[in-house]
Parts: C-alpha cells; sequence; structure tokens
C-alpha cells in the first residue's frame, strides 16, 4: 500500500511537472506573438487557439498533484464538528462519490477523444489542428486524479 | 412516444442576432403548424455550452437535439460545409443562391452521415473591410494589420500583403481603440453592432464571402416524429429560409444605410482591385480543390467547380 | 420526475446544499448537482438514446470547452505572476517604500494593506493573487509591530478584493467575453470606483484610530525627512515598473488585455533576475503553487460549466427570468433582488463561478431594464469582490486562514465592516453610474 501511494504520488508529480511546463509553454506563445506582431508587423495566428489547448492540458494534469497538496476546496463547517470516526466514514463517503464521478467523466472523455478521432475532426483555424490530440489529454489527466482519489480513499481507510 | 414534445434548440448568437431569431421563427412556425405539439425553445448565446467546431458532433450524438450551426466552423469535420466561406466565389445574393441550391444535396448526404436532418439554411451578409484609410487598390491592403475571423481570410489578406490578426470578438473594440488592429473583415452588420463608425472611416464591399448558417436535428429525434410532424417541420424550414435570406438582405441594407449615416464612407470594388482580389481568391480555391477527399471533390465536379 | 423548472431549481439547491456541507470537492459538488437535475427532469428523449449517455457526452463536452478558452489562459498566468512576487525581494521592498509615507497618517501602518493591495491590483489580475500576495508581506510586520489584528485582517481581506476591481481583472475579461463588452472600457471603467473604495477604507481606518487609540501602538517607526521618503520611494520602483509594463502595455496597443498577463510573468521574472533572489528551487515551487491553485479554480470552473449548461437544458435560466421579468420590478429594486440573489450564491460559490453560472440569465433581464453591460459589468464586480470574503466558500477567506493561522470567525469578524463599506460602494455606483462612465466616455472612440 504504501508502495502504491508513492507510485501514485510519483505519477501526479511528474504530471504536475508537465503541467507548470505547459503554463511556461503559454507565457512563451504569447510573448512570441507580441513580438512578432509589434516588431514584425505579422500574427503566429495559433497563440489563442494553442493557448486554449495548453491551459487545458495543465489544468488536467496538475488536478491529481492538487488533491495530493489538499488545494482543491471544500467546505469544511461540518467536517470538523465531527470527531475522528466520523470525519473517516465522512471522507471514504466524499471519496468514493469523487472517484465515481471521476471515473464516469474519465469514461466519457476516451468516448469523447475516439470519437473525435475516428471522425476527423478538426479546428476551424489556420493550423486546422486534429481535435483529438489536445483533447487526449484531458483522460490522462482524469487517470491520474482518479489514481489519486483511490490513493486517498486507501490513506483514509487505513488512518 | 407522446403527442407533446419538447425540443432544445441550440443557437449560437445573442438573441438579438437574425440568425438566433431566425430559430426563433421557426420555432414559432413548428409551434403553429402542429398545433402545439411540438415545442422548441431555442437556447441563444451558446448557453447549452456548444459554441464551435463540436456543433456538428453535438447534434450527431443528440447532446442537443438541435442546433443553429455556422458552416464554415463544422468544415473540419466536413469539408464541404465550408464552400461558402471561401472568398469571392460569389459576389450577390442571387449568385450566392444559386451556389447554395447547386451545393444543397451535398449539404443534406453530409448532414445524413452525420445522423442529422438538414432543416435550412441562410447566409450572413456579405463581409467587407471596415479599414482606417481608403482601400480603392491592392497596394491599400498592404500593411494593414486585419482583424479576420477564419483560416481563409487570413489566407486572403496575407497574400494580398495584410497582415491578419486572430482575436476574439469582444477584444475587437478595444484593439481599435489602443491600434492594436487597424482594420476588420467583417459584415456591414456585424460592424454596425460594434459601431466601427467610432474608430473607423471606410468599408470596402470586398464580397469577401456569404457564410452560411444552417439549422439541423438529431436523426434519432426526427425519426421519432411521425410523418405529419415530419411534413410540418419541413414546411416551416422551407418558409423560415425565404424569410431569413430575405432577412439577410435587409439586414445588410439596413446596417450600410446606419454606416453611412453616420459618416463612414462605402466603397465599391473597381475593377482593377477585383482582378487582383480574384486572383488571391482562385489561389486558396484551387488549394482547397487540390487537397479536398474524394466526397468533396464529388461535390465540386457536380456544382460544376 | 419533476417538471416545473423552477421546483426542479430548488431541488437541485438543496441537492448543492447537501454535498457542499459533507465536504465533497467543489468542482465534484456541482457536477453531482447537475447530474442529479438531469435525472429528475423529463428530458423527453427519443427511445434510442439513453440519459447516461447523455449525460456522459455533456460532462466530457463541457471539461473540454470551458477549459479550452483563450480569455481564461490568463488565468494561471496571473497567479503565477504573484507567486513570483512572493517569492522575490520585491515584495519586502514595497513595504520598505511605503512605510515613510504612512507614518503621518492616524492609523499609520493600518493603510498599508490599502495601498499595497491597491498598488498589486494594478499587475495582477485576481482577488486571490493580490490578498496572497500583499498579505504574506505585511500581516506578520503588522504583529510584530503591535498592531492589532483584527484591523490588520479586515483591512487585507477587503482591499485583497480589488484585484478584481483595478485592471487588469480577470472577471472583467471573463465578464467581457460572455457580453459582448470592451474589455479595455471595463478596464478604464473600474479605476474611480476603485479608488473610492481605496479611500473608504482608509477613511473608515483612520476613523477606528481616532476612536479607539489603542489600537495603534505608541509611535516606534523613527520619523522620516522627506529626503528619505524620496530615497525609499525607489524601493517601490520595481512595483511601478511592472505596473507600466503590463498597463501601458494594453493601452499603447502591444498587447491585449488577455496578453498583458505574460508580460507582467515575464516582467515580475525579469526584476526577480535582476534583483538575483530567485533561486531555482523558488522558481520550481512557484510553479507548482500555481499550477495547483490554476487546477483548483479550474476544477470549480469546469463543474460550474456542466452545471450551468443543465440549468439551460432544463430551463431554470429561462423559468428564472421570465419569473423575475413577470414581477415588473422597477429598475432599483430589480438590482436590489439580484443583488441579494448575488450575496446568497456568493457565499457558495467562487467569483468566477457566479458570473459564467448566472450571466446569460441576468444579463438580458437587466439590459431590459435599462441598465448597460458596462454598468453591470462593475456592478459585478463589487458582488464578486463580496463573494470573495462571505462563508462558507470565500476564496479571500481561505486565503487569510491560510496566511494567519487564525480561526475563521475571528477572520469574519474583522472583515464585516469591511464587507459593509463595499456593499455601500455597490449602492453608490447604482444611484451614480456616472462614476462608472466618466473615464470610459473620455476613452477615444469612446
Ligand atoms: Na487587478
Ligand atoms: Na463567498
Amino acid at each position: 500500500m504504501e508502495r502504491l501511494s508513492r507510485f501514485v504520488e510519483g505519477l501526479c508529480t511528474a504530471g504536475a511537472f508537465f503541467s507548470a511546463l505547459f503554463m511556461i509553454g503559454i507565457v512563451i506563445l504569447i510573448m512570441i506573438e507580441v513580438v512578432m506582431r509589434s516588431l514584425f508587423n505579422t500574427s503566429t495566428m495559433i497563440t489563442s487557439e494553442f493557448s486554449g489547448y495548453f491551459l487545458v492540458a495543465l489544468v488536467v494534469l496538475g488536478l491529481g498533484h492538487t488533491l495530493h497538496h489538499e488545494g482543491h476546496i471544500r467546505i469544511t463547517l461540518l467536517r470538523g464538528r465531527l470527531g475522528p470516526v466520523g470525519r473517516k466514514r465522512l471522507d471514504l463517503v466524499v471519496g468514493s462519490l469523487g472517484l465515481c464521478l471521476c471515473l464516469f467523466a474519465l469514461y466519457f472523455t476516451v468516448l469523447m477523444v475516439l470519437d473525435t478521432r475516428s471522425l476527423g475532426m478538426r479546428a476551424d483555424t489556420v493550423a486546422e489542428t486534429p481535435l483529438w490530440m489536445p483533447q487526449a489529454v484531458i483522460p490522462v489527466g482524469l487517470g491520474l486524479f482518479a489514481l489519486q482519489l483511490f490513493a486517498f480513499l486507501v490513506r483514509r481507510a487505513r488512518s | 412516444y407522446g403527442a407533446a414534445m419538447k425540443m432544445n434548440c441550440n443557437a449560437i448568437y445573442p438573441a438579438s442576432n437574425f440568425h438566433t431569431q431566425g430559430a426563433e421563427h421557426f420555432a414559432e412556425l413548428v409551434h403553429k403548424y402542429t398545433d402545439g405539439d411540438i415545442q422548441i425553445t431555442v437556447h441563444s448565446g451558446g448557453s447549452l455550452g456548444f459554441e464551435g467546431s463540436e456543433l456538428l458532433k453535438a447534434v450527431k450524438d443528440a447532446s442537443v437535439p438541435m442546433s443553429d450551426i455556422l458552416m464554415g466552423v463544422v468544415a473540419g469535420s466536413e469539408e464541404i460545409f465550408g464552400l461558402s466561406t471561401y472568398p469571392r466565389i460569389v459576389s450577390s445574393y442571387a449568385e450566392a443562391r444559386e451556389l447554395y441550391e447547386a451545393a444543397l444535396p451535398a449539404y443534406k448526404k453530409a448532414c445524413q452521415k452525420w445522423n442529422q436532418k438538414f432543416l435550412y439554411a441562410a447566409p450572413w451578409p456579405p463581409s467587407g473591410l471596415f479599414s482606417q484609410s481608403k482601400v480603392q487598390s491592392a497596394a491599400d491592403i498592404d500593411g494593414l494589420k486585419t482583424r479576420t475571423y477564419d483560416k481563409n481570410g487570413a489566407q486572403f489578406l496575407k497574400k494580398l500583403g495584410g497582415n491578419p490578426v486572430s482575436m476574439p470578438w469582444g477584444e475587437v473594440p478595444s484593439a481599435l481603440n489602443t491600434g492594436l488592429i487597424d482594420s476588420v473583415l467583417t459584415s456591414a452588420t456585424s460592424g454596425k453592432d460594434g459601431k466601427f463608425w467610432e474608430v473607423l472611416d471606410h468599408f470596402t464591399a470586398l464580397h469577401f464571402a456569404y457564410p452560411l448558417n444552417m439549422l439541423t436535428i438529431n436523426m434519432d429525434y426526427w425519426n421519432a416524429l411521425s410523418a405529419e410532424q415530419q411534413s410540418a417541420l419541413e414546411k416551416a424550414a422551407a418558409e423560415t429560409e425565404s424569410f431569413q435570406w430575405e432577412a439577410s438582405k435587409k439586414s445588410n441594407r439596413d446596417s450600410l444605410k446606419v454606416l453611412e449615416d453616420n459618416g463612414l464612407r462605402i466603397t465599391e470594388v473597381d475593377a482593377a482591385l477585383a482582378e487582383k482580389l480574384d486572383a488571391a481568391a482562385a489561389d486558396i480555391f484551387e488549394e482547397f480543390k487540390a487537397e479536398a477527399d474524394e466526397d468533396t471533390k464529388k461535390a465540386l465536379q457536380a456544382i460544376g467547380m | 420526475m419533476i417538471g416545473d423548472p423552477l421546483v426542479l431549481a430548488l431541488a437541485m439547491v438543496g441537492v448543492m446544499f447537501v454535498l457542499l456541507l459533507s465536504s465533497t470537492w467543489i468542482g465534484f459538488s456541482l457536477i453531482g448537482t447537475g447530474i442529479a437535475g438531469l435525472l429528475m427532469y423529463d428530458l423527453n428523449l427519443p427511445p434510442t438514446l439513453s440519459i447516461w449517455d447523455k449525460i456522459g457526452d455533456l460532462l466530457a463536452n463541457s471539461m473540454w470547452n470551458s477549459m479550452n478558452s483563450w480569455a481564461l489562459s490568463a488565468l494561471p498566468l496571473f497567479v503565477f505572476m504573484g507567486e513570483i512576487l512572493y517569492r522575490t525581494a520585491i515584495s519586502t521592498k514595497l513595504l520598505n517604500g511605503l512605510v515613510p509615507w504612512l507614518t503621518r497618517i492616524p492609523g499609520r501602518l493600518y493603510h498599508i494593506n490599502v495601498v499595497a493591495c491597491s498598488l498589486f491590483a494594478a499587475v495582477s489580475g485576481s482577488s486571490a493573487a493580490t490578498t496572497a500576495t500583499v498579505g504574506k508581506i505585511t500581516l506578520d510586520e503588522l504583529t510584530k509591530r503591535g498592531y492589532h489584528k483584527s484591523l490588520a485582517l479586515g483591512s487585507l481581506a477587503g482591499a485583497g478584493t480589488m484585484g478584481f476591481l483595478i485592471p487588469p481583472s480577470l472577471i472583467m475579461i471573463i465578464y467581457g467575453v460572455l457580453s459582448d463588452t470592451s474589455i479595455g472600457k471595463l478596464f478604464i471603467a473600474g479605476i474611480i470606483p476603485g479608488l473610492i473604495l481605496a479611500l473608504l477604507y482608509s477613511l473608515y481606518i483612520i476613523s477606528q484610530s481616532l476612536l479607539h487609540p489603542e489600537y495603534v501602538p505608541e509611535e516606534q517607526e523613527a520619523s522620516y525627512s522627506w529626503g528619505q521618503r524620496l530615497g525609499l520611494l525607489r524601493e517601490i520602483l520595481p512595483v511601478f515598473l511592472l505596473i507600466a509594463l503590463v498597463l501601458g502595455g494594453i493601452y499603447m496597443g502591444i498587447t491585449t488585455p488577455t496578453e498583458a498577463a505574460a508580460i507582467g510573468v515575464v516582467g515580475a521574472l525579469a526584476l526577480a533576475l535582476y534583483f538575483r533572489n530567485l533561486t531555482w528551487e523558488s522558481f520550481k515551487e512557484a510553479c507548482l503553487a500555481a499550477v495547483r491553485t490554476s487546477a483548483m479554480i479550474c476544477f470549480i470552473i469546469a463543474g460550474a460549466a456542466f452545471l450551468s449548461q443543465i440549468v439551460g437544458f432544463v430551463g431554470i435560466a429561462r423559468a428564472l427570468s421570465e419569473y423575475i421579468a413577470s414581477l415588473h420590478l422597477s429598475p432599483y429594486v430589480l438590482i436590489l433582488v439580484i443583488g441579494i440573489m448575488y450575496l446568497f450564491l456568493g457565499m457558495i460559490l467562487d467569483g468566477i463561478s457566479i458570473v459564467v453560472m448566472t450571466l446569460p440569465i441576468v444579463l438580458p433581464i437587466v439590459v431590459q431594464a435599462g441598465f448597460t453591460p458596462l454598468w453591470f459589468g462593475i456592478y459585478l464586480v463589487f458582488m464578486v469582490e463580496l463573494s470573495q470574503i462571505t462563508p462558507p466558500v470565500g476564496f479571500s477567506l481561505f486565503i487569510i486562514q491560510h496566511i494567519s493561522q487564525q480561526d475563521l470567525p475571528t477572520i469574519l469578524k474583522a472583515t464585516f465592516p469591511f464587507f459593509l463599506i463595499m456593499i455601500f460602494m455597490a449602492v453608490l455606483v447604482t444611484l451614480f453610474p456616472e462614476l462608472v462612465f466618466y473615464l470610459p466616455a473620455k476613452m477615444v472612440g469612446g
């Protein structure tokens, strides 16, 4: 169990690392656009499109890492009044609900990506990006998130 | 399946837009012709969460039963839908209508492929160039920083020496104010709504394109209707279509008048400029034809293009 | 199965409350509420379609569509900039530069939160980033010097929310995109209300220090000569430089408001490198902290997008707006009713979700009543600011709780007067809309 927890944490840290790269990527994209526009009077025509894709990647890949650092907000008003046993039970219920919803979303985002790919859908932009590519990161991120939720459940169950 | 049926219709533009109003018009006619059996609720402004390239798929999967779709936006899913966005392949409403009718079988077939039924389509008013300085020759386009709305507009202006910029519509007014851009490629109607006369002085009627919007319904929903209901919808669609083509013409006329009344000078394209524009446009269309898939090629041949 | 949209709305609010209060993560609470809403509603699906497929499709679509957004991509950048600034000496320098100017005003260093937040608000796009950055510098300093914690906490909570009101502002960018209002005009329109709000905060601090002299510690700051003051002013220079970079870029036509955040990041990094106090470790930590905050906020946004999609499908928005319209309220009463609704929503939701969820419903009603989208944008920013400091979900409260290690009731009590001042300001803006329109009207082609 300890090993599972460490393994999941490692995966999520790697995810967060990529998130950070995508964040820096947005900065670089925009700077290139600004410089090209003001100095060379031309535009990349992809900055606004790719910034959106990068944001999706940044967010979903960071979900698991954020959960591990208790970064996702929840209202602890009532939870704080429970005893340790009550808190543990509540966390198990809430964590299971989260895991179910996450797996549900994971399943349907996988379908979305496969569909988008087999239908050959492209963006209506100059780059004409095949949309399944930027979408494919969503199931990856949700997968990490689900693993982290599972690890949360295991941790709470054993505490 | 019950007698009274409620359906949501997704509309990408705000309630004040004439395409959204067309969908409302259609909903009213359907209500009338089915004696209230079918109630269509139009949700404006993309408030159902669908607004772009995913629309064809959204209707296919019945995520929304019906939607108003800007055809160019889903050209990445089905090439033929991009046809009406190509520059200067038509230069009047009459020609636009001719092309539309010629392409209609191809549109209907493509919709069927995407599990939906084509109901009707109507064009945006023709897009032209709003600018600070007068555009009389191709040389005047050289160096302009123009906000464009799609890849054809970007390629077209680039070929003419302009500097196309892509940015969300919401940022256009402030970008014009600060000088980030100095011109906009769009319809007279959009220019009127954006009060462009406050910052810009000229509108050159490039007759760049007459982009189409279509209304489609998911095939499962369609098949769930009785034959009577289906013909009622078809009747309403046909009427809405003629109504919308007129509405588009009227919107264009009225908008041009408002622009003029507010001091914007409107220029038609002369023969010399038209030749340059057509040359740039022809390049783009040739590329499209060369790279088109088999279905699209066949469809284009059928139209004689 | 519930047919009436208004009854369904009540049922959904009930589900949301249960989920939120059971300490389910907010994003999941919103998604769960949306699913419950669709299950309770009679969607009239053709027999060939399954309800679960439909829900799944909608959920997948809203995850993709809500985050694949150019305007929203400014959010992580503003957060990132705040994290960099916090980890460098720029923030300490700001404090050093401001102290000499405040020693003669009643309340002395209590004003530091107001002044520092106003300045920081001009580079940062979000209230969270402003509160966090300024609070991390000032709270410790004030306690160390013997200032009363209540006024310190309250003024931080109040002033920190100006991050949204004074440009650049993430909320205004999102509002501008959703309502097709000029973001440039919105930015300009927020300046006068923002400055008046800062002034009111300062007046309140002055009155409190005069009424309760015991709040203010004995004079202990050295008195400064004018020469010293001006000399120390250069300590604030980096912050002014950033402001000039971010706002100057927008108004000189070099960047769009969305792009300004990237300029801010690069500017903050450049300053940090110039002062040689950004280590590789602190840079990494800044990146990860920014990722966590962004993922947290955007997960909530995705949940809110899904929920508002459902709200649209089942017709709650329409029913509610028809209901409010059927009341035939006078414009001022309408704004009051809407304000109360926002106060309520603001308790349980964060600012961005509120804007995204309610705008499609509320904007048409408000415009119908004769208000302009520009004015309503500023009004909405006030409502969002209020939501930052109302429990149980108040981002500023969470942040202050995190920095100060005080318990929530203490923070709430300290914040309450500033909450009232903010409401007063919202009333002022409603009665005197010129406060909003004056500057935008002066813009070229306004
Ligand atoms: Na700000
Ligand atoms: Na709140």
